[in-house]
């Protein structure tokens, strides 16, 4: 019975999962490895590097992320 | 594809304004590789690989499933604070590009507002033509309403509102910054 309720409590968590939208606030610990451009040399570009972080003209940064595939 | 000229187009004109462009690339290898999407368009800007599939969810990996729920092409704008402010794939052309932009375009220039100026008190950032700081009773009530309405206060605020220098913005800081006003403390 146990197992029954925690598997009904998984499946309803992974239908209730959503994806981040307009008004959420980007993961801080969201990270994937750097794989063009990568002038620091570090294995992965976190989003978080760029949050209250300012570009060499003093601005805050506004990120612009594009998915995309090579096809 | 198309995307992605114009994302360098808009890197490089706007970079200096804040703009970073980050592509989140995948399935790679159809036909090119990252570092052959690098060379063939000419791009400046960070490319991270999201293939690091943590599940089967057709194609991409951890961005892709955290951040979209459709196909690719897929644009987020992040401002300054984080808050993703526009989210949607982008199949629609000019029409498409054109709402990104405005996005774009609004994200940096409220940044303009939010540029630091260390100097305690300034909230609403009015100068002198000395460029000198003028803190007076408008700040005190632009930081009023940012801490009764709850308005969510870029990072610059925060710092230059806490005027008791606790971390945390709050009615103390509202009359500490009446005391200060009406003592002359700030010297404008």
């Amino acid at each position: 019975m146990k197992i029954k309720l925690i598997i009904t409590l998984f499946l309803m968590t992974l239908s209730s999962a959503q994806v981040y939208d307009v008004g959420d606030f980007a993961p801080s610990d969201f990270g994937l490895p750097w794989c063009g451009n990568n002038p620091a040399g570090d294995d992965s570009l976190f989003l978080s590097a760029y949050n209250g972080a300012i570009n060499e003209t003093g601005r805050p940064y506004v990120i612009w992320l594009t998915a995309f595939t090579t096809w | 594809m198309t995307e992605a000229p114009v994302t360098q187009e808009y890197f490089d004109l706007y970079a200096d304004s804040g703009l970073v462009v980050i592509g989140m690339g995948g399935d790679w290898g159809q036909p090119y590789s990252c570092e052959g999407w690098v060379d063939n368009f000419g791009l400046g800007y960070p490319i991270i690989s999201d293939e690091d599939t943590y599940n089967e969810y057709e194609y991409g990996g951890l961005g892709t499933n955290l951040f979209t729920d459709t196909w690719v092409p897929y644009n987020m704008i992040i401002d300054h604070t984080m808050e993703i402010i526009y989210s949607s794939s982008d199949y629609y052309g000019q029409e498409g590009y054109d709402l990104i932009f405005d996005k774009l375009f609004g994200a940096l220039n409220k940044c303009t507002l939010c540029t630091c100026s260390e100097v305690l008190g300034d909230i609403d950032h009015t100068y002198t033509i000395d460029n000198e700081p003028i803190i007076n009773i408008m700040d005190l009530l632009r930081l009023s309403d940012l801490i009764t309405t709850d308005t969510r206060m870029n990072h610059c605020e925060r710092g230059q509102g806490d005027i008791t220098g606790d971390g945390v913005l709050n009615t103390i800081d509202l009359f500490a910054f009446v005391t200060m006003i009406s003592e002359g403390a700030f010297d404008n």
